[in-house]
């Protein structure tokens, strides 16, 4: 059904970017910044060993100091980065140390202590200066003091870490990484993280390879840009040849049976909205404490719910329930593609998916609880809490999670395999399949990243997933789910949407994979990640421009297609939502992302609020939304008609879009710009510190984003929840019978031609082997004959002959 | 003046370029047969597909989400200058803000009218 060469090329792409993201890992692992076996004094006296650097790093993310702080500026932004914390502070003693401002060299033998490479490989010795040691000994007592505070009030429980072992273990830990960061790499003249933090104590300054790449990547976007628009100006590439010309008659909603496996999704769409409003309730805390550090309107807070416990929930809650909803919808289309076949027990499995699901969610934020609790012994990184942020979850909860998406994958298979079998693996079924697929398959890479792997090593497949896993194989679902949901109600031909698709891997493959190192900038890893990851993540943008075309494309297409129907299109919100996913793809992901994706940007601005600006913009705008809009579009079918209201739905839109709008331009935006100016100012370290967001003018931003906030939970993720509640409690009791088939589709097509308008036959067998592929000219069809047979998507462009535009009335 | 007045000033300017780059963002067409990635497409057929009508739906909607979330943002320029004004009101700052407030406070009563006034004719 479509040419070859998008195949092709699709393969290609795909692979040429996976072959160099494989070269990048073996790099990151040949080049990422040693752990001393041992770091001493000239006169030999051991500061700290390589095990204490482990042991702290294990400290580190048990008691969830990544969901509080960060490490290279990747983590939580209340606390401070404690890379740069430590190299700030530690710099500031040994130049006092030095003499200070009075010393004439004070500052040049500061810089010495810190930039010139004393590690020998050959023993594993790192010897530092009496002053670092000193200023080492002076900081484990300023860290003890910090993380173990009796009266909590600086987002940590009250005593979060009190053993004196612990304590040196985890100052180790933060001393190593500031280490890294001004000790120059050998053979070159710049640290292990690029020069990264900006710290004028050190002369830690961007490097030329930060420079001349941000240049650099900005003329590859403007040339990607231009080639790409000059190449669609010059070729047909999408191989279409005819316009698409037909007309529709939209089943209702109550005339659609659903299967039980369909009707079984109403408790995921429950389940989902359930998480979405916990989600925000703990966004909303951890927002509190941006706030007012001290109370919660008088009660304690930080004595139950940690900053740190606050958000390790938001961020998990994050992924759960949207991806809650991807499950779901999948589900659901699964027997719409097979045309109303469903294989037996398809609902109990549906069923035990949920069970499993929601064991898996419960289990792992519990499992938090009590790992950064301390209360599950020596197995809190199986059971409790890995620490990673966005993989904070126990490794069994980790894995069971991944388990669980086989399941679903086996359930899309089951329900798919009698389509499957007759079908080429370039069209939309398997394509849908194997979106499908990838999405286990490149979750579970984050199990390469352990509690004992190397930071950066562990960030590299961390970004594996929060990268790739969301922004390309998320992103090749969301595009097959819509693509086939608009197909699947004859608004979109299976070959446009197959153009489509194919056009999504291509650019999002050649962008997307190596683009994942644009995370990487800083975080130990050697330049060429900087610089290939500056380069293809700047073309990111230009699938961007195209996504947008692709959503009005979908809308053009579906506006014109309904036009003459008697029977109303019936998803106008689930439209709308898909409308508000190409807005926020625009502003959240395409020019809130690039705003912060230049490495000379990202240099200063990294862990910024403009970093979750950039986040909650692209990851509520674009998969949040879509993920309600797979609930508005499913709850359609699955609460009857008598019941539906538009006013729910509507009420949701507009109070989501606009709280997120308040929440970015009201604060994050603002704040997220103003802590930039005071990094390039004063300094990393500076502007990450509790004193900074305590001040009185980011006070006053944070403050000022409670009323977007109530719009978003009591206007916006009330009405959802209700919604998906009447969808269990009120969901059509009807389900498919064999006698359905031609009612269990979403349209009729009518146009002209022998059969007439009112032919609405032409159903498929219930076997679903695929009917007669010279029958796609009959006038009356269903999406069964829509989109039967490879030629079919031909012949019904090359309808567009004068005779097959003319409209016939439903 | 105090700095954070003349940076809240700074900002609601910004805004209001904020404001005026997605109005005109919004009024794009949202007729995807006029993209220019369909270019090379009118080009190999002769008969190109009609021109998308801004008053049909769903473009019609898409037009007023866009202009709805753009005047939004006026909203929080003029709630930003309010509380701005609650915290440091000297004349010459209440001044200021005033200046910069005027020009959202327009936006907002020009393009809130035409808000008003689109029909979105919703299917069904």
């Amino acid at each position: 059904m479509i040419a070859r060469g998008w195949v092709q090329a699709a393969i290609l792409v795909t692979l040429g970017g996976f072959f160099v993201l494989g070269f990048l890992a073996i790099r990151t692992y040949q080049a990422q910044p040693p752990i001393p076996d041992r770091t001493v004094t000239a006169a030999g006296e051991v500061v700290f060993t390589g095990d204490d650097v482990r042991e702290g790093q294990r400290v580190f993310l048990r008691t969830g100091l990544m969901q509080y702080g960060s490490i290279y500026g990747h983590g939580a932004y209340l606390g401070p980065d404690f890379t740069a914390d430590y190299l700030n502070r530690s710099a500031t003693m040994v130049r006092e140390s030095y003499g200070g401002d009075d010393s004439a060299d004070a500052h040049d033998r500061t810089v010495g202590d810190y930039r010139v490479n004393r590690y020998d490989d050959s023993t594993g010795t790192l010897v530092w200066s009496d002053a670092q040691a000193a200023a080492f000994t002076e900081l484990t007592g300023h860290y003890a003091g910090l993380l173990g505070s009796p009266d909590g009030k600086q987002g940590l429980r009250p005593d979060a870490i009190t053993d004196p072992g612990e304590i040196h273990d985890v100052t180790a830990y933060f001393a190593w990484t500031a280490w890294t960061a001004a000790a120059e790499r050998p053979g070159h003249d710049y640290s292990y993280t690029n020069n990264w933090p900006s710290e004028p104590l050190v002369d830690n300054e961007p490097t030329g390879h930060t420079v001349t790449w941000s240049v650099l990547s900005l003329i590859f976007l403007l040339v990607g840009t231009g080639a790409l628009f000059t190449a669609f100006g010059r070729w047909n590439f999408l191989g279409w040849h005819r316009r698409d010309h037909r007309e529709l008659r939209f089943h209702s909603p109550d005339r659609v049976r659903l299967t039980p496996a369909q009707r079984a999704t109403a408790w995921f769409f429950l389940v989902m909205a359930g998480l979405f409003l916990a989600q925000v309730l703990l966004g909303s805390a951890a927002q509190h404490y941006r706030a007012d550090l001290q109370s919660f309107f008088g009660i304690p807070l930080d004595r139950w719910l940690p900053y740190n416990l606050v958000r390790t929930w938001h961020t998990q809650l994050s992924i759960f329930w949207v991806v809650t909803s991807f499950l779901a919808i999948g589900i659901f289309i699964a027997p719409l593609i097979s045309r109303g076949w469903e294989p037996r027990r398809q609902a109990l499995l549906t069923r035990i998916l949920l069970g499993a699901l929601v064991v898996v969610v419960v289990g792992s934020l519990l499992g938090e609880l009590a790992g950064q609790r301390g209360w599950l012994g020596d197995l809190w990184a199986q059971l409790g809490n890995q620490g990673w942020e966005y993989l904070d979850l126990g490794r069994v909860w980790q894995t069971l999670l991944t388990l669980g998406m086989v399941i679903w994958v086996v359930i899309l298979f089951r329900g798919l395999r009698r389509r499957l079998r007759g079908e080429s693996v370039a069209n939309m079924p398997w394509l849908f399949f194997l979106a499908a697929l990838a999405l286990p398959a490149f979750y579970a890479v984050g199990l390469l990243a352990t509690p004992d792997t190397q930071f950066t090593a562990a960030d590299f497949w961390r970004f594996i997933v929060v990268h790739l896993w969301v922004e390309d194989f998320m992103e090749l679902f969301t595009t097959a789910t819509v693509a086939y949901l608009f197909v699947l109600l004859g608004v979109v031909r299976e070959r446009v949407a197959l153009s489509v698709i194919f056009l999504d891997i291509v650019l999002y493959g050649a962008g997307g994979v190596i683009g994942t190192m644009h995370h990487l900038y800083f975080s130990g890893e050697p330049a060429e990640h900087l610089a290939l990851g500056a380069t293809f993540s700047a073309l990111e943008v230009v699938p961007l421009l195209f996504l947008t075309v692709e959503a009005w494309s979908f809308l053009q297409i579906g506006a014109r297609r309904h036009s003459a129907s008697d029977t109303p299109f019936p998803h106008r919100w689930a439209v709308m939502f898909l409308a508000a996913v190409g807005f926020w793809n625009f502003l959240g992901a395409g020019v809130f992302g690039f705003l912060v994706n230049l490495p000379i940007v990202s240099y200063y601005e990294m862990g910024t609020g403009l970093t979750a600006n950039h986040a909650h913009a692209a990851m509520m705008g674009v998969y949040g939304m879509l993920a309600i809009g797979f609930a508005v579009f499913a709850l359609r079918y699955l609460i009857p008609e008598n019941k539906w209201s538009d006013r729910w739905p509507r009420l949701a839109f507009w109070s989501l879009n606009l709280g997120l709008a308040w929440m970015s331009f009201a604060t994050l935006l603002p704040s997220g710009a103003l802590q930039l100016y005071k990094v390039v100012e004063s300094g990393y370290a500076d502007a990450r510190s509790l004193g900074y967001l305590q001040g009185d003018t980011n006070v006053f931003l944070e403050w000022l984003r409670l009323p977007g906030d109530v719009v978003f939970i009591v206007g916006g993720v009330l009405p959802v929840l209700w919604m998906t509640w009447l969808g269990v409690r009120h969901r059509v009791g009807r389900t498919r019978q064999p006698g359905d088939a031609e009612v269990s589709l979403l349209f009729t097509e009518v146009g002209a031609g022998p059969s007439g308008p009112d032919a609405a036959g032409d159903t498929a067998p219930e076997d679903g082997s695929g009917g007669n592929p010279e029958d796609g000219g009959t006038a009356g069809r269903d999406l069964a004959g829509a989109d039967r047979d490879p030629a079919d998507g031909d012949r019904h462009l090359v309808d567009g002959d004068p005779a097959g535009e003319e409209v016939v009335a439903p | 003046m105090s700095g954070e007045t003349l940076l809240a000033a700074g900002y609601v300017t910004v805004l209001l370029l904020v404001v005026i780059g997605l109005d005109v963002y919004g009024r794009q067409s949202t007729g995807a047969w006029e993209s220019r990635i369909f270019t090379g497409y009118h080009r190999a057929v002769e008969q190109a597909p009609v021109r998308a009508d801004p008053d049909a739906w769903p473009h019609s909607e898409v037009h007023r989400f866009h202009r709805a979330v753009s005047l939004f943002v006026s909203v929080v320029a003029l709630v930003l200058t309010g509380a701005e004004a609650v915290r440091h009101h000297a004349p010459a700052e209440v001044a200021l803000l005033v200046a910069v407030a005027v020009p959202h406070g327009v936006l907002l009563a020009l393009l809130g009218r035409r808000l008003r006034a689109a029909r979105v004719a919703p299917p069904g």
